[in-house]
């Protein structure tokens, strides 16, 4: 009853302890709501799967026309979910091996990509290691389908469909990391809930997109491109929204005076 | 002859496959390693936040301070070396108890002119060491500065740390616990504003110190004495063979000596101390490169003796285990994605759906123990704005991780003594401080210095 009082100030104000012995408190009541908010999300996404299907298979019979998939969108259904009727779209069209001069073409760019990022300023090197980091897994591509171009394991539409389906796993991970990571730090219920609608309402939209953008430069550049597509841009941008959004919840004030336990 | 060609095909069929398997198994074990990393950062940064703090020696103020004397290893430091004096001569430690010794270590600036000006103005406090032969580096100086001095406890700062008045009783107040033989402060950088790489670093050092460092205390594993802002007792020190001069990080190399002899390392995260970041991306990865060879050099030395068991307990071997090994976390990585390549090229697939779910757990959850702990820590320190350059933090992984990697070869070609390049030598740190206010430092006859405003 008393601790309180050691820390109210001048006109009933809290004087916060210094930063390094400063502390989170966390009650009962803040773990059980922190598992009450993961397992409904949990629960209402599980029971949403097969809707969020169908609006994906929406998205992208919309997408089909203008981008060129004149032969329409197919659905791969996952058995192996068993809770529910989930399939996701892909479009129905095969992409072709590389030409000679697409080949050659690419090779070209990358070589330029590479050297060009060494021109680049001192300030910039994260980007120039990003440019190298790209142009040495284009050329993996490159001599993957120098060497053995009819070994490539994959099609167009085996990989969309894979992929949305890899998305969606990282969507039904969200409530599992914000309640790890998120839900017991102390903002309000209210942010809570905020952050994780602005999270999953964000990769639910940004996943198909991203998927139809990957299909169609795959569809017009050839299976040469979808090596570096599959490695960096896939996965990577997803997590990379998830830390942003994560970062700006993280940013949000308190909601209550921090703690000192000695 | 058909059959003989199909015979073939499904040799060369098989042995890719097989090819594939060991890959797929060394991926799960690289994945595994990382995960063993993924725990260790939550279970640190749950600790920190939620957990019960261990300051236990935070609260001594009145003593009898024990003689103390800091050494200052100085290269070439003509910008910054007045700053620490100033700040050292306006704290609040016993003078009679209190010797300070820059150790100039061959400067070929201005620094042995600041220095002798200050000892010309504090005799009795000041004694300055100037080194023009012998071994040369930051531990060779240390080494020969601590066989001079007298006092039970030694004190280390760069010379671009600028001390406040009471930060030295707080890192000695736990050299009155005689299990302790090492003492480590908090690094706060001075600089942290200048631009996105400052501020990227003030949040790693943020995580690094409160909520890594902190943690370890609180839970009595291996806090790290970090060769600045930090101390040593000079009984402890002798009884472990003095410093090193053959290593990178003498300091990484002390902690593991220290605690291999019986003493104990405390953190004392309230000891607060400014110093100045890298504002250069080069900068950095000279540093990091240097730190991480160090660390691996530690790796190879110490990683035996700790797991004969020679230390307290499972959990702090344990611990200790997994910070020799932090800079091997890099080139794991990069392994994985070599091996998680190869694997796609080869069209290589594990049940399907589990092994979906399974990397892009790893993916989220996996990438987000870290960033939980930045963010956790840059909330406790007041920081919230700051977390928001979270995202900026993975081009800086990028940096480090090749940063790292490069450095275990420059590190064997350093070891061979190729290239003429000595094993250890001084590898400064840029500093930026008299750039930025505009200070000039100039000496006349009667060795003062002034400082020119631009």
């Amino acid at each position: 009853m008393l601790a309180p009082l050691r820390r109210r100030g001048n006109n009933g104000t809290i004087i916060d302890p210094h930063r390094s012995i400063a502390t989170v408190r966390l009650s009962v009541v803040d773990v059980l709501l922190a598992l009450g908010v993961a397992v409904v999300t949990s629960v209402t996404l599980a029971t949403s799967l097969g809707a969020i299907g169908r609006a994906w298979t929406w998205m992208y019979v919309q997408l089909a026309g203008p981008l060129g998939f004149t032969q329409g969108v197919g659905v791969r259904n996952f058995d192996s979910v068993r809770f529910a009727d989930f399939a996701v779209p892909y479009f129905q069209a095969q992409a072709a091996l590389p030409s000679s001069t697409i080949w050659w073409v690419t090779l070209a760019v990358t070589v330029l990509v590479f050297a060009a990022s060494f021109g680049l300023r001192d300030s910039l090197l994260p980007f120039a290691y990003l440019l190298r980091l790209i142009a040495l897994v284009q050329c993996s591509a490159l001599a993957f389908f120098r060497i053995a171009p009819t070994r490539f394991p994959y099609d167009l539409p085996h990989y969309t469909s894979s992929m949305l389906a890899v998305g969606m796993a990282v969507v039904v991970t969200v409530p599992v990391l914000l309640a790890l990571t998120f839900y017991v730090i102390d903002v309000g219920v209210a942010r809570k809930m905020l952050l994780t609608v602005a999270m999953l309402g964000h990769l639910l939209v940004f996943i198909p997109l991203q998927y139809a953008l990957h299909a169609y430069l795959v569809m017009h550049a050839s299976l040469l491109l979808m090596p570096l597509l599959f490695m960096l841009f896939a996965l990577l941008p997803e997590v990379t929204i998830l830390i942003a959004l994560y970062g700006w919840g993280m940013s949000w004030r308190a909601s209550r005076p921090r703690a000192r336990r000695e | 002859m058909g059959n003989e060609l199909a015979g073939i095909a499904t040799t060369g069929e098989a042995r890719m496959n097989a090819f594939l398997d060991v890959c797929f198994w060394m991926l799960v074990t690289v994945i595994a390693v990382l995960v063993v990393y993924t725990v260790r950062h939550y279970i640190f940064t749950v600790n920190r936040l939620f957990g019960r703090q261990r300051h236990p020696y935070v609260d001594v103020s009145v003593a009898r301070w024990p003689a103390v004397t800091v050494l200052i290893p100085a290269h070439n430091e003509e910008l910054v070396i007045g700053h620490i004096l100033d700040a050292l001569l306006a704290g609040d430690y016993p003078h009679e108890s209190l010797t300070i010794v820059p150790v100039n270590d061959r400067s070929t600036d201005g620094t042995r002119e600041v220095i002798d000006d200050y000892a010309s103005r504090y005799p009795t406090l000041i004694v300055p060491m100037h080194r023009t032969e012998g071994a040369s580096g930051k531990a060779a100086a240390l080494r020969e500065a601590s066989e001079h001095t007298s006092g039970e406890i030694i004190i280390v700062f760069d010379a671009d740390y600028v001390p406040g008045a009471g930060l030295l009783r707080q890192l000695v107040a736990p050299f009155f616990d005689p299990q302790v033989g090492a003492v480590m402060g908090r690094v706060v950088p001075l600089n942290a504003g200048t631009n996105l790489l400052t501020r990227m670093l003030d949040l790693e050092r943020s995580a690094g110190y409160q909520v890594d460092q902190q943690a370890r205390m609180n839970m009595r594993l291996v806090p790290q004495y970090g060769g600045t802002v930090g101390g040593v007792r000079s009984s402890a020190l002798a009884s472990v063979g003095g410093w090193r001069t053959d290593t990178l990080t003498e300091d990484t190399d002390l902690t593991y000596r220290l605690l291999l002899g019986g003493w104990e390392v405390v953190y004392q995260n309230r000891s607060e101390c400014y110093e100045e970041v890298p504002e250069q991306w080069p900068v950095r990865i000279r540093q990091i490169s240097r730190w991480s060879a160090g660390h691996n050099q530690a790796f190879r030395d110490h990683s035996g003796a700790v797991l004969r068991g020679d230390m307290r307990g499972f959990r702090q071997r344990l611990d200790a285990l997994l910070l020799l090994g932090v800079y091997v976390v890099a080139p794991l990585t990069l392994l994985g994605w070599l091996l998680a390549l190869t694997l796609w090229y080869g069209g290589h697939s594990v049940s399907g759906w589990i092994a979906i779910l399974l990397v892009a757990s790893f993916s989220t959850v996996g990438n987000f123990a870290a960033f939980f702990e930045v963010a956790a820590a840059a909330r406790l320190d007041g920081h919230n704005r700051r977390v928001r350059l979270l995202p900026f933090l993975l081009l800086g992984f990028l940096v480090s991780q090749m940063a790292v990697v490069r450095s275990m070869f420059t590190f064997k070609r350093r070891k061979n003594g190729s290239n003429g390049v000595p094993l250890v030598q001084w590898d400064k740190t840029q500093r930026y401080r008299g750039m930025e206010f505009g200070v000039q430092l100039t000496t006349n006859s009667s060795s003062q210095y002034t400082k020119h405003s631009s």
